[in-house]
């Protein structure tokens, strides 16, 4: 039934077998049919494998260019900024995400002007820079900064470039319509592969000479239209320029959102599909969602200010879903923050990625007797969520993942995959006896399985401690609540 | 850094790439109004000054400007896609609710489905508009700061709460959560229970859903009893899973006229065994059943309910009968995300989260837009700023009639890029 929505290249292993060096166990330590299904699948990308080629004899350079061609991902990859903090974006071959992956995660890019005065601008990217949100076991980022010409002025706005470079490495976009101010702006930050915001039909020829020129990547933007883009598409591809960017204009209020909606659809789609004018990344603007600030519905309670940040979240989170590749934001609060650099890692996962750890007890820190045992589920994100909370609180104890088939605490409870059979079981097939190795005899149940509390005391034998609803709470309540109590 | 490429230096370049035989072909006159070779060899100075960190001189500059000819007139074009043509089977309309005419006594029903391709697309309209169901619960229960302190007055009271729901907060629909039914709660009898889903429809003339505690198995009894105190309304009874006596809710749902909500967790085989049995071993009709295959917040497994969600609406629309129903997502689930209402991160690196009364709901709204794309229908939901923006939002995607200023809107497009010049 899905095997329809494959339409998007989907290259077999067997196309790309032929290609490869018959020596693939000396070479990559794994089977030559394995590199083939590896690379197919993406696990394994063809940049990856360029070494090995270039030490085979000269054939191979042919062969190897026909990989890389074979298996170049319909969107083209658009690089920005250099150096560690180098982004690259597009390279998507699917419409959905669960027939492959998505790839590249989406960079958010943080506006900075060149009329803002030398601390607020340092300010403003140290926030920028140092904004980071734990999240499985590693960090999410800002990615970018883009900087707005509001002085009009080049001297200004090259100025700024250059405080924002001797002031940062991430990777810029130069935000002007204007060819004289871009040019100051190009000049600044010359070397540092800045993306150029933006060419439309008025500026076309200037900022096409300037992007020749400098050999930088570019944004066209086209709010007139789908035809419209195409045409500037085609022109500077012609002029010579492949490092192209598309802005179909993001209006995110009314019913101009709907029509921003699907022409991201439909870009996406006619690219997929073959169109190569077409085949770009695309650029989102929730940043211009601001400019929707309605007048606050009756019954509302948010300042303004909260409700152009919404706004901007709401039309960030449905074009990550569909299709955007770069955005351009403004509000840097933690209730926008959060939620972006959430929705784009959650799209952007690999859904291949196994959604479990494996059902066994951890040990935290160095245990003994006396420490704490706790359980979660064996749902990775859970595990990792109170392993790290426990981590960062330098705890030491137990923590038993019980096999839910890889469902959260609360679904598990009711949906009956988490019992108090079941945790008997887990905690005897771990072969953990709560007589032998603890003084205490004692299991602390999440807050969320509270309702299991007298069961569990029933059939395990021990005493069920209820702890906080929340992992990142589990450190205060233990310095409450632990060691327990002796029972009467 | 400072020193300037200059037409002088041009010239010195030029007479040695002469003398050692790389220029022959060229003369330096050539270079104003460069063509082919000439072109090409001011593009390399022009990339050799820049990477000496050289500026050019205007003398220069005026040379180069005419390195790079560009088209003078935009290519010709037009923009062309494909419909969608994999969707072949729109999805199941399904109706909440019943007025006088057909035995209930609701003034407003709900219909859900009807989708001929994926959420918002293109290629075919949204014929019926996402809805939102307000959680109500039968007793006080623990909720996060932000959502409680809009029911402070009417925790104690389902039906004022079921009330405030829908006249002050624009709520759809009701869901009356019987959570006091469980054993491990007050046990509430489900007799008694049933009284409480009487009062809700006598508060509010809206459909309502009717939920159980979700204890496996008490709910079969409870909502037994619930369905049979709401004859004729057409509530959604909430919900049958594998887990538990499926049998006897789903009957109970057909018998009085309901719609029952088949629940499973984000496994797409499970939703397609356990709608299978419904409709085969309880005789629930093809209008009479919605899915809920689960849903994880932002950030805790929404990829995957967002997957598996996509999965069977994509499944449902390409042919698959046994899938082709309205979605309900548990959208509340949001709160349980400790971002929603953690005062700050116990993550000691992490940067500042901001004020959670403004995180909250937007956690909220996120879960929820995440899934209406996804092809959910209809939203189980809490706080009352996160209903608000969720309706208002996939009701201009759905492209109905939303409140909003349209003068305001029309102005925006004509002030596109104003968002490049102006200070915020």
């Amino acid at each position: 039934m899905e095997k329809q929505f494959k339409q998007s290249k989907q290259v077999s292993p067997l196309d790309i077998y032929p290609l490869l060096p018959e020596n693939c166990e000396a070479l990559f330590g794994t089977s030559r049919m394995a590199v083939a299904t590896q690379l197919a699948g993406k696990k394994l990308k063809v940049s990856d494998v360029r070494k090995i080629y270039e030490k085979l004899p000269p054939e191979f350079i042919e062969k190897y260019e026909k990989l890389a061609a074979l298996l170049s991902p319909r969107i083209r990859e658009v690089e920005i900024g250099t150096g560690e903090k180098k982004v690259t974006i597009g390279g998507d071959d699917v419409m959905f995400r669960h027939t492959l992956s998505f790839y590249n995660k989406p960079p958010i890019a943080v506006d900075v002007w060149d009329t803002m005065s030398d601390s607020e601008l340092i300010e403003r990217l140290d926030k920028i820079k140092s904004f980071k949100k734990f999240y499985v076991g590693s960090f999410l980022y800002l990615d970018m900064v883009a900087v707005r010409s509001t002085s009009g002025s080049p001297e200004a706005f090259g100025k700024t470039v250059e405080k924002i470079i001797s002031h940062s490495d991430l990777p810029l976009i130069l935000c002007t319509k204007n060819a004289e101010i871009m040019r100051a702006g190009l000049d600044a930050a010359d070397g540092k592969n800045p993306l150029m915001y933006a060419c439309d039909t008025k500026n076309r020829k200037e900022m096409t000479k300037l992007a020749l020129e400098y050999d930088v990547p570019i944004v066209i933007t086209a709010a007139g239209g789908l035809d419209e883009l195409k045409m500037l598409s085609v022109t500077l591809q012609k002029d010579g320029i492949s490092k192209i960017v598309l802005d179909p204009g993001t209006f995110s209020y009314g019913p101009e959102f709907k029509k921003t909606f699907q022409n991201f659809i439909k870009l996406r789609k006619a690219g997929l599909d073959g169109d190569k004018d077409l085949a770009y990344p695309l650029m989102a603007l929730p940043i211009a969602a601001r400019k929707s600030r309605s007048k606050p519905a009756s019954n509302e309670k948010l300042p303004l200010e909260v409700i152009a940040d919404y706004h901007e979240t709401i039309a960030a989170s449905a074009l990550t879903v569909r299709y955007a590749d770069i955005m351009i934001i403004h509000g840097l609060g933690g209730h926008e923050l959060l939620p972006i650099v959430h929705i784009t890692d959650t799209i952007y996962t690999d859904p291949r990625t196994p959604s479990s750890v494996e059902p066994k007890m951890y040990k935290i820190g160095n245990p003994d007797s006396t420490s704490p045992v706790l359980f979660t589920t064996n749902f990775a994100l859970t595990y990792y969520t109170v392993e790290s909370d426990l981590e960062s609180a330098s705890f030491n104890g137990y923590v038993l993942a019980v096999n839910t088939g890889g469902l959260g605490v609360e679904a598990a409870v009711a949906g009956g995959q988490l019992t108090a059979d079941v945790i008997k079981k887990d905690f005897e097939e771990a072969l953990f006896n709560f007589e032998e190795q603890t003084n205490h005899q004692t299991l602390v149940l999440p807050g969320l399985a509270a309702r299991l509390q007298s069961d569990v005391e029933k059939s395990m034998n021990v005493a069920a401690l209820v702890g906080p609803m929340d992992s990142g709470r589990l450190a205060k309540w233990l310095e409450e609540n632990w060691p327990p109590k002796k029972k009467e | 850094m400072t020193r300037k490429m200059k037409y002088s230096d041009l010239e010195k370049l030029f007479s040695i790439l002469q003398s050692e035989g790389k220029a022959d072909s060229l003369h330096f006159s050539d270079l104003s109004g460069a063509k082919g070779d000439a072109q090409e060899l001011l593009a390399r100075i022009s990339q050799i000054s820049a990477l000496l960190g050289c500026q050019t001189d205007s003398e220069l500059e005026a040379l180069l400007s005419n390195a790079y000819p560009v088209s003078e007139t935009l290519a010709a074009a037009k923009f062309n896609v494909a419909d969608f043509n994999q969707f072949k089977l729109p999805i199941q309309e399904v109706v909440l609710g019943a007025g006088k005419s057909e035995g209930g006594s609701r003034k407003k029903t709900i219909t859900l489905g009807g989708e001929k391709t994926m959420p918002y697309f293109f290629d075919a309209p949204m014929p019926n508009i996402n809805r939102v169901t307000m959680d109500v619960f039968d007793m006080p229960v623990g909720l996060a700061k932000s959502v409680r302190s809009n029911y402070e007055d009417v925790l104690e009271d389902p039906a004022a709460w079921a009330n405030k729901a829908v006249n002050e907060f624009g709520a759809d629909m009701i869901t009356i959560h019987l959570v006091s039914t469980d054993p491990a709660i007050k046990d509430t009898p489900a007799k008694e229970a049933a009284k409480t889903v009487e009062e809700i429809l006598q508060a509010v003339n809206v459909p309502i859903v009717i939920g159980g505690s979700g204890n496996p198995q008490k709910d079969p009894e409870v909502l037994e009893k619930a369905a049979e105190v709401a004859e004729g309304e057409r509530v959604l009874i909430a919900s049958a899973n594998l887990n538990m006596d499926y049998k006897r809710i789903g009957e109970a749902a057909r018998k009085h006229g309901h719609v029952i909500l088949s629940w499973t967790q984000m496994d797409i085989n499970a939703q397609k065994e356990l709608n299978r049995k419904l409709f085969r071993q309880c005789g629930i009709a093809s209008d009479g059943l919605i899915m809920d295959p689960t849903t994880a917040a932002l950030g805790y497994g929404l990829d995957y309910a967002y997957s598996n969600m996509e999965r069977i609406r994509m499944s449902g629309l390409s042919g698959d009968a046994e899938l082709a129903y309205p979605l309900s997502s548990g959208t509340t689930n949001a709160w349980g995300a400790r971002e929603s209402w953690l005062i700050n991160s116990p993550q000691s690196q992490d940067s500042d989260w901001g004020d959670r009364e403004y995180r909250g709901p937007i956690w909220e709204i996120i879960t929820g837009m995440t899934l209406a794309l996804a092809g959910n229908d209809l939203f189980m939901m809490m706080h009352p700023k996160a209903v608000q923006f969720l309706k208002e939002f996939t009701g201009m995607l759905g492209g109905s009639a939303v409140k909003t200023d349209v003068s305001e809107a029309a102005e925006n497009k004509s002030n596109y890029d104003d968002w490049l010049t102006e200070v915020y």
